[in-house]
């Protein structure tokens, strides 16, 4: 097997691009009023989802954005006294899902090593570097754990029902931070424990299998990122 | 080629207490496989991050005397430096991969190091096909079962083609094939040549490849065995050592001891469970779990073991369950109200700041609330004093010792009044002394009347303890019995079908 080549995309898109698109998407989708751009934020994450193999989560994306379509075409029609309230739910849900989107991307899309390689590409030293990837190695970490605990707390009468995030919303809290706390921090010092004694931190030069550069389609989906921009902050 | 004179290493965050290391010598030869065993907290673990450098470079603390490994001091050089020529492995799988996905982790220290782009594609390929690992190539780490990780860690080390490899309890998360295959693994190192030193509690498996087995305690060497000495040890003499067995045969002979009286308990007519992401599942008819004995599951990881577990105790929405106490029909709830798992990994199941507010937490939660609180503390004391935890009844939960977190753990299930106990893995990591401790505790909870699953791999454990084993394949029960005299056998040839029947690691 060859390494260094890209498996989990269809086509390869640069990380810096991805981060690229995820910090502008954010912000405009924060700003923006205006479908048209939403619309075409969205288009642009679920190319990238689909691009990644992330069917279901893509198809779970394209019915929420949908929905928000659908309930303010039908708002006005169907209920007129509470037209607004259902418009402001379809806006804050839109809101947010450039953000979502761009950060499941990131997360699913790019490996650990790929975003390595891209940082170095942007001269960034090691103290940059090295916990931002292991930031992106953490998430899917706390997630096991998260899994434990909530088992764990079921056994005490602590499950997440709606009766207890009701009734013992401080209580339900801290037994879930509390342990998730605990054991990250113990998870983080193995963890780079582990790290060092594969040689991370050598302060000569380290080699990069992962094949990250700039191609055509960084280049159109940076157009894309700056036009959007443009429609936005200028227009 | 590891060499130490007269070194002593204390932690930093143990000042006030004595060194952990007194006074060390030791001479391992190049070639040479070395296990260091004894209690926990006997210092062997420090040594092994003495060779690799981690204390006193991560773990801070004060070295003083000599340590020579490949010519170089660990402990003054930078850990990048002892990282080319020592390769680490470690107890736990899940927190050894700086990587999400296989392929990037068994390349990483290679990339460190600066290869050569050809040398890291060529080495790569000579692991891959040495370990026979392509079927984990590519995947996600959260995927693999404890002795797939272990191996892609071992792929890892064995990319920086290091003379010295040394391992800190290595089989603790591993099931009865994962240890079979890392033995294998070791096995064609030693072929190589390469000094391995290895800190471990369980010692079957290295018999046949120690040339030198050493016993620790309190920080020193106490006994040194050659190979020879190591082969011909009696059971006496082991047991005199207080070490783990070093045979699974010799373990698996003679009697088991006294169990407890089983009594009917949780009759499980039909119990099943299918994932919805994978076909893996589990269907379980018609199985008892007595109450007042200790069950005990066995099954390699990937059986259902696990799954079985946390469906019975109502933790899944499982697709069918009918499952009857005394004639009642119990539902989902009902169990999770039940029962109750200690887990492996017991971190996560500490809520409260101190022991006695753990135990409180599980008062709200009694069915019986007409008796007051006094009550209840009273009688916490007295749950606390039966398992030795009275003392530190006003310390946080997570600044206890690793047994002392179990014991709280099982102190909650039985304030919160718990007929079913199960127990993941319980004995995973620990020395014979602590093991025993725990078969004592699980018997006392069986004599209390409870039902007391156990999910393990541990034989010895099995046989200090355990009256009935049921044995777990492809999500089924496939065999059930009262563990006798007469059948201990039983187990002996399970373990010999598992260990020889799967695919070969080695060349």
């Amino acid at each position: 097997m060859e390494l260094g080549i890209d498996r989990d995309n269809y086509i390869s898109v640069d990380p810096r691009t991805k981060m690229l698109l995820l910090v502008v998407f954010t912000l405009i989708g924060f700003r923006s009023t205006d479908i048209w751009i939403h619309c075409g934020m969205f288009t642009v994450m679920v190319l990238l989802m689909i691009n990644g193999r992330l069917f279901a989560k893509a198809a779970k994306m394209f019915v929420v954005f949908a929905l928000t379509l659908v309930m303010d075409h039908f708002a006005d029609v169907l209920i007129p006294g509470g037209a607004q309230a259902v418009h402001i739910v379809a806006k804050m849900i839109r809101l947010f899902m450039p953000a979502i989107m761009g950060f499941s991307v990131m997360i699913s899309t790019v490996k650990v090593s790929e975003f390595i390689a891209a940082f170095e590409r942007m001269h960034l030293p090691d103290e940059v570097t090295i916990p931002f990837s292991v930031m992106f190695r953490f998430f899917p970490t706390i997630k096991e754990e998260w899994n434990d605990i909530r088992s764990a707390m079921a056994f005490r009468g602590l499950g997440f029902t709606m009766k207890n995030l009701l009734l013992r919303t401080s209580l339900i809290y801290e037994c879930s931070f509390v342990p998730l706390l605990a054991d990250t921090a113990l998870i983080a010092d193995e963890l780079s424990a582990a790290a060092l004694c594969r040689g991370l931190g050598a302060n000569k030069k380290r080699t990069y299998m992962a094949d990250v550069r700039l191609r055509p389609v960084d280049f159109l989906l940076v157009t894309v990122a700056v036009l959007l921009t443009v429609f936005e902050f200028v227009l | 080629m590891v060499n130490f004179s007269n070194t002593v290493f204390k932690y930093k965050s143990e000042e006030d207490k004595s060194p952990t290391i007194c006074g060390l010598n030791l001479d391992v030869k190049a070639g040479e496989v070395v296990a260091l065993t004894g209690e926990s907290g006997c210092g062997k673990t420090t040594i092994v991050r003495l060779i690799n450098g981690l204390c006193p470079n991560f773990y801070e603390g004060d070295v003083t005397g000599d340590i020579s490994v490949n010519g170089q001091n660990p402990s003054t050089q930078a850990l990048f430096e002892t990282a080319g020529c020592v390769g680490s492995i470690f107890q736990n799988p899940r927190t050894q991969f700086f990587n999400v996905d296989t392929t990037s982790e068994i390349i990483f220290a290679a990339e460190n190091r600066g290869l050569d782009k050809q040398e890291i594609q060529n080495r790569f390929e000579n692991v891959v096909s040495s370990f026979h690992i392509q079927k984990l190539l590519g995947r996600s780490i959260f995927e693999l079962s404890g002795g797939e990780k272990q191996k892609i860690a071992c792929a890892s080390v064995a990319m920086m083609e290091n003379d010295i490899i040394v391992m800190d309890e290595p089989s603790s998360n591993l099931d009865l094939c994962g240890i079979e295959q890392l033995r294998r693994i070791i096995e064609k190192w030693k072929a190589e040549g390469k000094t391995i030193i290895i800190a471990e509690h369980r010692l079957y498996y290295l018999r046949d490849l120690l040339d030198r087995l050493l016993v620790m305690e309190d920080g020193e060497l106490i006994r040194s065995l050659n190979a020879d000495e190591i082969r011909h040890l009696s059971t006496d003499k082991v047991n005199e050592l207080g070490i783990r067995s070093l045979s699974m045969r010799d373990l698996l002979k003679g009697s088991v001891s006294q169990r407890g009286k089983e009594a009917s308990g949780y009759r499980i007519s039909e119990l099943s469970y299918h994932y919805k992401s994978s076909d893996k599942g589990m269907c379980v008819r018609d199985l008892e779990i007595p109450t007042g004995q200790i069950t005990a599951v066995i099954g390699l990881n990937g059986s259902g073991k696990t799954t079985f577990a946390k469906a019975l105790c109502g933790l899944l929405k499982t697709q069918k369950d009918s499952i009857y106490i005394d004639g009642r029909k119990l539902s989902r709830k009902d169990r999770l109200r039940e029962c109750f798992m200690v887990m492996q990994d017991v971190n996560s199941q500490l809520f409260s700041d101190s022991v006695m507010g753990e135990l409180m937490l599980s008062y709200t939660e009694r069915a019986d609330k007409t008796r007051d609180e006094k009550e209840y503390v009273t009688k916490a004391e007295a749950i606390l004093r039966d398992l030795d935890l009275y003392e530190v009844r006003e310390r946080h939960p997570l600044s206890l010792s690793g047994g002392q977190k179990q014991r709280v753990a099982i102190a909650d299930a039985v304030a919160a009044d718990k007929r079913l106990i199960v127990f993941d893995e319980p004995t995973s990591g620990l020395d014979h002394k602590h093991m025993l401790e725990v078969a004592d505790i699980l018997k006392k909870l069986a004599n209390m009347g409870k039902a007391i699953l156990i999910i393990t791999h541990d034989m010895e454990l099995i046989k200090s303890c355990v009256g009935r084993v049921i044995t777990m394949e492809n999500g089924k029960p496939v065999d059930n019995y009262c563990l006798q005299d007469s059948n201990l056998n039983l187990l002996f040839e399970y373990f010999n079908k598992v260990i020889t029947g799967h695919e070969p690691v080695t060349i």
